[in-house]
Order: C-alpha cells, then sequence, then structure tokens
C-alpha cells in the first residue's frame, strides 16, 4: 500500500509540476504524505501550531456560555477563512479589520445587555448604582470574579481581578465601568486567542497543562471554551491523569457535540452547501424544489445523528448503511418507501449505500439537468481519499456533442495526454455514480442512452467497481480511506493541518477506525493522542516590525 | 476637545505615536520624485496578443490594443513585455503582487509583505486612515480566498467584496448622525477610544511575554487594532464629502452562476479611486474576474474562462480562435473601462500641496493572472504588465519595453525602487535586479 500511496503522489507531481517540493510541511504546501503519515514505526511526536483565534462559532458558543445571554452580533461575525476546509483552521490569514470591529461589538452588546437587564449571577449589582460608590466597586469586583477564570481560561491572579476592577475605576460612571468589564473580559487577547503551552521553546515538545488540556477538549468536542465543571475538574486535579481526561472528553461528547459533530461532518463533506445546491434555471429542474432542498439538507443532518447518536454505529456504517433516514421531502427521489412529514429511518435498496449514496451529495454537483461526474470525482477524491487536485487545473466544460451520452462527452473532453494524467484518476471515480441523476434518483437509462456506471477507486486500489453502492461499500472497507478520515477529523478537532510528526496520533485514529470502533469512540480517541496533548511552538519567527515589545 | 489632543491629555499619545515612526514613513516621503499612491488593478485568466502595440520602442500607441481606451494618457504609460515566471491560475493568484508564487493551498502565496503592503505601510501618515484597502470579486464564503495582499509575516489578507463595508472604511458608518457637540456622544467616544488604547496595551504586554514565535498572532492582531484607532483618529483630519452609500449588498451574489464582477467591479473601483482622492488610503487594490459564466451584458456567450483558452481542439472550451480573441479584447476593454475611472480620477485631481495632478504621483497597475498566449495553457512564462501614472518621475513612461525574458519579479523590484524604496534590494523569490531601462532613478 505504501508504494502505490507514492504512485499516486507521483502522479499528483505530474499535474503541471504545481505540487510543492514534498520535503516542504509547511501550512502552505499540500498536506504530508501519506507513506509517513501511515508509518507504524513513527515515534511520538507533535507538529508545529501558532496560536489562533477562536472561530466564530467557538467566539459565539463561548460568550453566550460564560455570559448566559443570547448575543444578536453573533450572526454578525465575519466567517472565518477556512484553510483547508475547516473554519477552525485559520493559519495564513491575518485577522482583518472587520473580525476585530466584531470583537468590539459582541462586547459591546454583552455590556448592553448587563446595563439594561442586570448581570447573572451578581447579586451585588442589582442595587447598584443606588447604592454608592462601594457597592460599586464590589459589583464591579464580583463581575471580575464570576467570569474571569472561564474567559482567560488559566488560573486567575490577584493582579488579574484588580486589573478588571482598575478599568471601572476609569470610568465617569458606573454604566460605563460595566462597559469597561465587559471590554477587559472579552477583547482580551487571552480570550479571544487560544494561548498555550506559554513559555515552551520553538522546536520542541511540551506537554500542556491542564488548563489548556480543558480548553483543547472544550472547543474540539463543543465548539466552546471549557464550562465550570470542566474547570472545577481542572482546579481539582482530575485532569491530570488519562482517565480523568476520558471522562471529561465522554461527558463533553454526551452533552454538547451534536453542533460541532455536524459541523466537522458538514465542512468535511461540504454538506454545508446542499442549502445552495439549487440549479441555476429552475425551469430544467421543476423538480429541485425548496423542499426538496430542504429535505436533503435535512437528511444528512438526521442520518448523521442517527449513527453517532441513536445507533452508536461505527465509520463504516456511515458510509455504507443499507438505510438512510429521510421524510417526505425527498419522495421524488425514495419512491420505494412510505415516507412521513418528520425524518425516519427506511431500508435502501441494494442499488443505495450510506451517505455518498444521498441526495446531499449527489445532487450538489450537477450542470443543468445534467450529473457533473468531474465534480462527484474531484470531491470524493479529494474529501476521502485525502487526494488533493491542485485549483490550477480548473475544467473547462464539454461541447454539447450529438449521439454521446455525458459521460462520453466528458471523456472525450479530457483525453488530451495533458489532462489524461489527472484526469485518469478523477473520471473513473465520478463515473461510478452515474448510476444516480442530477438530483440523486437512481437511474438505468441516460436521456436515450444505458447508464455506464463501471468505474474505479485508484487512489484506495479498488479499480473495478460498478456503481454508487459499490463505490460506497469499496470506500468503507478501505483503510486508505480510514487514515484520510482520521487526518481530516485531526484537522478539524486540533483546528491545524497535521504533519508528519503527528504520525503516531494520526495512526492512533485511524486504528479505531479499522478495529471498526463507534464513531463516538473514534472521534474521543483524538483526546488521547500525543499530539493532542502537547504543543511545538511555529518555529517561523515573528514579523520585525522595528518596535521593541 | 478634539481627538488628537484628547488623547495626548489623556497619555495615549505615549502609545499611539511610536506606531507612526515604525514604518519609515518619513524616510520614504523625504525621498526626491517618490510617488505618493499606489493602486493595482488585476484581471483574470491570461492576456492575448492584442494587449501589445506593434513593437517596442518608444512613443507608446495604445489605439491597436485593447488599452485603446487608455490613449490620452499613453505619454505618462509603460507596458513591459516578455516577462518569464512560473506557474498558472493559483501562482498568478499568489505571485502577482508577492513574487512569490509556488502556494497551493488555497493559492496562497509562500510569503509577503505584497507590493501595495510594502507600499502602504511606507507612505502612510498620520492623516491617513487605512494603510492599505483590498478589494476583490468574491462572496461572503471564503472571501479570503480572493485576497492577493499579504502582510510582513506572510498572512493573506482577507479583501473587503461588499460596497457598503468600503464604504464605511473610507467615510466611517452609514446612518451614523453622531453629533460630537451632544455630551452623552463625546462622553461615548471617549470611552471607546481609552477602551481601545487600553486593549493595545494589553496585547501589546501579553506580546512581551512570549517568545519571538508566538509573538506573530498577537503582533497582526495589535497591528489591526492599531489601524482601527487609526480610522478614529484620522476621521477628524478626513475631509471628504461622502456621496450616497452603495445599494445593501449582495442580494445577487447568492447565484453562484452569476458574473459576480459585472455588479461589484463598477463600485470597487468607484470606492478605490475616491479613497485615493480623497486621501483615505495611498495604496490600493482591485481584483476582478472570478467567473465561469458567459458574460451576457457584453453580448460574450462564452465564460472568461473558456475564451482564455481559444481554440485548443474540442477537449478544452472548443472556442473558434476568431470569436476568441474578440471576446477576449471585449472583455478586457470592459475592465479597462473599470480600471480608468481611477486612472481619470487621478489625472482629475491636482496634487495636494505640489504641482500637476494626483496621477502624476501614482502609480497604477494593471496586472492578469497570466502571460500573453495564443491560447492559454495555465502558464506565466510571458507575462506583460501596464503602468499609467508618473511615478513622481521615477518611471520611463511613453514605452513598450520588451524585458526578452527577464524575471517577473525584476519587475516588481522595479516599481519597489520607483515608489522610492530604493532600500529594498531584492522582491520576491527571485526579483534581485531592477530593470533600468525602464527607471528613471
Amino acid at each position: 500500500m505504501r508504494a502505490h500511496s507514492w504512485l499516486i503522489f507521483s502522479l499528483l507531481l505530474a499535474c503541471e509540476g504545481v505540487v510543492g517540493d514534498p520535503g516542504s510541511t509547511g501550512s502552505r504546501t499540500v498536506p504530508p504524505i501519506p507513506d509517513e503519515i501511515i508509518d507504524p514505526e513513527a515515534p511520538d511526536d507533535v507538529g508545529a501550531s501558532d496560536f489562533r483565534r477562536l472561530s466564530p462559532t467557538e467566539l459565539r458558543n463561548s460568550l453566550e456560555l460564560i455570559t448566559g445571554l443570547t448575543l444578536a452580533s453573533g450572526d454578525s461575525i465575519p466567517a472565518e477563512n477556512a484553510a483547508h476546509g475547516y473554519d477552525r483552521v485559520s493559519a495564513g490569514y491575518a485577522v482583518s479589520g472587520d473580525q476585530v470591529d466584531a470583537f468590539e461589538a459582541l462586547a459591546d452588546e454583552i455590556a448592553d445587555q448587563w446595563i439594561e437587564s442586570g448581570i447573572r449571577g451578581a447579586a451585588s449589582c442589582v442595587d447598584v448604582p443606588p447604592g454608592g460608590p462601594a457597592e460599586a466597586e464590589a459589583c464591579a469586583r464580583e463581575v471580575a470574579e464570576l467570569h474571569a477564570e472561564l474567559a482567560l481560561r488559566r488560573e486567575v491572579r490577584a493582579a488579574d481581578l484588580d486589573a478588571l476592577v482598575g478599568k471601572y475605576r476609569r470610568a465617569e460612571v458606573h454604566e460605563d465601568g460595566l462597559r469597561w468589564l465587559a471590554h477587559g473580559l472579552f477583547r482580551h487577547p487571552e480570550f479571544i486567542y487560544v494561548i498555550e503551552g506559554r513559555g515552551s521553546t520553538p522546536g520542541a515538545g511540551t506537554e500542556l497543562g491542564d488548563y489548556d488540556i480543558a480548553t483543547r477538549l472544550s472547543l474540539a468536542l463543543c465548539e466552546r471554551t471549557p464550562d465550570a465543571e470542566l474547570l472545577a475538574a481542572v482546579r481539582d486535579g482530575s485532569l491530570e491523569n488519562e482517565a480523568g481526561v476520558a471522562q471529561q472528553a465522554e461527558r463533553l461528547f454526551d452533552t454538547c457535540s451534536g453542533p460541532t459533530i455536524e459541523n466537522f461532518f458538514g465542512q468535511w463533506l461540504e454538506l454545508e452547501d446542499t442549502l445552495t445546491a439549487s440549479p441555476s434555471d429552475r425551469s430544467e429542474m421543476p423538480e429541485f424544489t425548496d423542499d426538496f432542498i430542504f429535505g436533503m439538507d435535512e437528511e444528512w443532518r438526521a442520518y448523521l445523528n442517527h449513527v453517532v447518536y441513536v445507533a452508536n454505529g461505527s465509520f463504516q456504517e456511515f458510509l455504507s448503511a443499507d438505510y438512510t433516514v429521510a421524510s417526505d421531502k425527498l419522495a421524488a427521489v425514495y419512491d420505494f418507501a412510505e415516507l412521513s412529514e418528520e425524518p425516519q429511518r427506511v431500508d435502501l435498496p441494494a442499488t443505495r449505500r450510506g451517505i455518498l449514496n444521498q441526495p446531499a451529495f449527489l445532487a450538489r454537483f450537477h450542470r443543468g439537468d445534467e450529473t457533473h461526474p468531474i465534480q462527484r470525482g474531484v470531491f470524493l477524491l479529494k474529501a476521502l481519499t485525502c487526494f488533493d487536485i491542485p485549483m490550477e487545473e480548473m475544467v473547462s466544460f464539454p461541447p454539447n456533442t450529438p449521439g454521446l451520452s455525458n459521460r462520453d462527452r466528458w471523456d472525450e473532453h479530457t483525453r488530451t495526454p495533458q489532462c489524461v494524467r489527472c484526469h485518469g484518476v478523477i473520471n473513473p471515480a465520478g463515473f461510478l455514480f452515474e448510476d444516480f441523476d442530477s438530483m440523486g434518483r437512481h437511474r438505468t437509462m441516460d436521456g436515450d442512452f444505458e447508464v455506464d456506471a463501471s468505474g474505479g477507486l485508484s487512489t484506495i486500489d479498488a479499480d473495478s467497481l460498478n456503481g454508487g453502492a459499490s463505490a460506497s461499500e469499496a470506500l468503507a472497507g478501505s483503510e486508505d480511506v480510514a487514515q484520510c478520515f482520521a487526518r481530516q477529523w485531526f484537522r478539524f478537532g486540533m483546528a491545524r493541518v497535521e504533519e508528519r510528526a503527528d504520525a503516531s496520533s494520526v495512526r492512533r485514529i485511524t486504528d479505531r477506525l479499522v478495529e471498526g470502533a463507534s464513531l463516538r469512540e473514534v472521534l474521543i480517541e483524538l483526546t488521547s493522542t500525543y499530539s493532542f496533548r502537547h504543543r511545538r511552538a511555529s518555529a517561523m519567527p515573528a514579523p520585525d516590525t522595528g518596535e521593541e515589545p | 476637545m478634539n481627538r488628537r489632543r484628547f488623547l495626548r491629555g489623556a497619555g495615549g499619545a505615549a502609545i499611539a505615536l511610536p506606531f507612526f515612526n515604525t514604518f519609515g514613513a518619513g524616510e520614504a516621503r523625504a525621498a526626491a520624485g517618490a510617488p505618493k499612491r499606489f493602486f493595482a488593478f488585476m484581471v483574470d485568466h491570461s492576456e492575448s496578443p492584442d494587449m501589445l502595440p506593434t513593437g517596442p520602442g518608444p512613443g507608446l500607441d495604445l489605439r491597436n490594443t485593447y488599452f485603446d481606451g487608455l490613449q490620452e494618457y499613453a505619454d505618462r504609460s509603460l507596458i513591459v513585455s516578455n516577462l518569464y515566471s512560473i506557474g498558472g491560475h493559483g501562482s498568478g493568484v499568489a505571485g502577482a503582487l508577492t513574487g512569490k508564487p509556488t502556494g497551493l493551498v488555497d493559492n496562497m502565496a509562500t510569503g509577503g509583505p505584497s507590493l501595495d503592503v510594502m507600499f502602504g505601510d511606507r507612505w502612510t501618515d498620520e492623516d491617513t486612515k487605512l494603510r492599505h484597502l483590498q478589494i476583490a470579486t468574491a462572496s461572503s464564503r471564503n472571501p479570503g480566498l480572493h485576497g492577493i495582499s499579504y502582510n510582513d509575516a506572510g498572512d493573506r489578507l482577507v479583501p473587503d467584496f461588499d460596497p457598503r463595508t468600503i464604504f464605511e472604511k473610507i467615510y466611517g458608518p452609514i446612518g451614523d448622525s453622531t453629533d460630537g457637540a451632544d455630551p452623552a456622544v463625546a462622553r461615548r467616544m471617549r470611552l471607546r477610544t481609552s477602551i481601545l488604547d487600553s486593549t493595545i496595551e494589553e496585547y501589546r504586554l501579553l506580546n512581551a511575554t512570549l517568545s519571538v514565535a508566538d509573538r506573530r498572532r498577537l503582533q497582526e492582531h495589535l497591528s489591526t487594532l492599531r489601524d482601527q484607532e487609526r480610522r478614529i483618529q484620522a476621521a477628524e483630519a478626513f475631509s471628504c464629502e461622502a456621496p450616497s452609500p452603495p445599494d445593501p449588498c449582495c442580494a445577487w451574489s447568492e447565484d453562484r452562476q452569476h458574473h459576480l464582477a459585472r455588479y461589484m467591479t463598477p463600485d470597487h473601483v468607484a470606492l478605490a479611486s475616491r479613497a485615493l482622492v480623497c486621501g483615505a488610503t495611498r495604496s490600493a487594490v482591485v481584483r476582478t474576474g472570478m467567473s465561469t459564466s458567459a458574460m451576457d451584458w457584453l453580448a460574450i456567450p462564452e465564460s472568461m474562462h473558456n475564451i482564455s483558452h481559444g481554440d485548443t481542439g474540442s477537449s478544452n472550451g472548443g472556442v473558434p480562435l476568431e470569436f476568441a480573441y474578440e471576446w477576449h479584447a471585449s472583455a478586457r476593454r470592459w475592465q479597462v473601462e473599470q480600471f480608468k475611472v481611477v486612472v481619470d480620477a487621478l489625472a482629475n485631481a491636482p496634487e495636494p500641496g505640489g504641482e500637476g495632478t494626483m496621477l502624476d504621483n501614482t502609480i497604477c497597475m494593471w496586472i492578469a493572472e497570466m502571460g500573453i498566449e495564443a491560447v492559454h495553457h495555465h502558464r506565466r512564462d510571458h507575462m506583460a504588465a501596464l503602468v499609467v501614472g508618473g511615478a513622481g518621475g521615477a518611471l520611463r513612461t511613453n514605452q513598450h519595453f520588451d524585458a526578452e525574458g527577464r524575471h517577473f519579479d525584476d519587475f516588481l523590484l522595479s516599481l519597489v525602487h520607483a515608489g522610492g524604496c530604493t532600500d529594498v534590494t531584492s522582491f520576491g523569490d527571485s526579483g534581485e535586479n531592477p530593470i533600468s531601462e525602464i527607471l528613471s532613478v
């Protein structure tokens, strides 16, 4: 298998020679070589990371958790630029002025709500301002004590509280003092940035402290900063052993991970784009209604939730289950089953298996009322086999040659030696789904032509397959796909791209996948890896601003 | 009390002032003949031979090119052709302003700074609201993907695409009728600036406790906070009257098949020209393009992508060459019209406190992702660029210069020198030798 991976990588290099030096592992180049990642002999080590900003979701979730407020301005945080497809991986993008403005607006809204409706849990603030200066300052200290540990995610020292109260004192009136406090807490660099492994030497891996572990746990599984129970676990020392960490990971997974796991799968398989899958010309596809779009969005979410939280299913089940969870909004596609208004589990015929045979995948890539096998293939290779197609190679469309099926036209269109270098891999993968039309209905005819859904997945040594269901089963049985999924979850969960140094951690997750563990166990496994417990500061030098720090 | 005096009175100047000394602005401005503004306009895909006048040499005549709309500026323009670089689409996006084109993930450059950031940082003074302004045709999903500008640390800057956001950066919040004489408003303003100063101080202090490697992220945030402070401070000196704000963005962008540039670019160039003429910034970038759909408003039935590929057989779009050139030139002429909006605005604006027009002291650069090719194969080995504007006398305009294979990065380095940054000895991956034939400094 290892030699095979090299072959694929070499092929990739041949795609116009645009892939960088394989020795280069910086965050700006193609992800590391699969060979090295699956090396079972790789020692425990950890890849480098910079401090990162909380993602928009993390920021909003955390502020609402800490303050107990619902924040309207949480809707207008500019989207983070998703490097490698995940909005938690923001490396390489400078913070924008719009983001910095949004951080200010969030703190302002918290202050507005505090002034308007009081502060949850701060009893001494109830009678202020009528109480006078001493009471006002007691209120300020209580607000600081109540929020500081949650916001800073580290041990709070007297100096921290004094600094916050000092801010309050600078205000001309009590209301402004509360505003100072809100900004002091929620625009603080230690709130907005995940600052971990402080004082570690660049180039060396450092074991993280308990506060940092708590933060990683909570952000990876629930996309929010630690709650009071997790911080209590830090203080009582129960995160110092693996069992204590595992216990908290399981608690978080079982109580708050739902939206985060949905977010991860939604970004990994780009299922979040389902709602924008509308055809450009609806008249070409009259059945592609808003209801249908909502139906396919509803289906993948309900199916994911069922596999992970109801059936306690495995990754293999997610890829190749013989059932789905759909409502009557998808009656046009699932005409073989009784469907009701709410999504419910229905058995599938043998021609359809798993997530990739659902409309959310199949109907997303179409061109007018025709399938788009190239986009299907490129996406599948990238997301499931970690085979990246360089963006340099943007495709054009084939002419509408009469007498040729859609498949044959694409084949003809990509036949030149220059194209074949990549399309020799892409086309056979995309053609496997030709037995599903542009809305995801199973078919045996493509207009006047008999459907030919033969193809193969050369990136996982499955060269001879036929039809979408066979693709799902081949992918589910592949160790390469398991490893790719481990890498994808690593990227989302660790909020950075894996490096060679992370090989043993990726291997550990892969092993759980291959042995058929439940997705719950697999996803939690990340939190017990060496990479999760350590950090290596990036060796990249800081910019020279000509200023003394 | 005005904002600046207030800051000094409150001790804020101690924090704010060192910032202005950070970028060596004084030295750059002192250089004789140095230009004061930079504008880059980046277009999509490759150029065609119709970009070039018949031959190299002095006496530029743009009439038989798709730059014919700029003929009135021919004596103040320069075309440099036959520049060599590497890569295709991705490298074109990454390397156009950085000279570091080997980015792969998200078309990202391998480092910075980009030309616009270098100039913006050097030329900005305390009355400039925005160190630099990045604008691109994009949608709300991952606008950063369309960025072509990078800071010193090599982080990609996220361009703005929503005309109202850009408008607010230049003129201040839309619908903000705050009256400085109202004591409550004045108190809120004081509070906002004091909190900002305090936040800046927090980042600065925390940074000081970190290792050099770990300072990177916070340093970048600190610079952005200072930009926020700059916007507040410079707002007072900013006296341009705001036109009516653009329409709310961007219901049409929800339709992914629509040609975004058609709607965005005219707003973008209008805003960029106002920002430059008003002195809100000295460095602006507009990127246009990003479409694979037909340009129906120009009666062009194919996408720029297919046209640009031309007739490379049935396997690549198959636009017959006679149409490909015609449609390519029509699309480019529309883009030249957009570019000209900025050139016209600068040409019609007298240089404040100096002689001539703003255009005399500006570098307006036109650049495409890829080079000149009969039919393009995603290559940059025959790059060409147009510059309009006198660059303060630093560029030898009114000529078409054949660079005979000199590196594209040498051209970028030449612009760096034309911009007065003669202390910079290399730029990008390969820019080592400025092209003396296009420089008069």
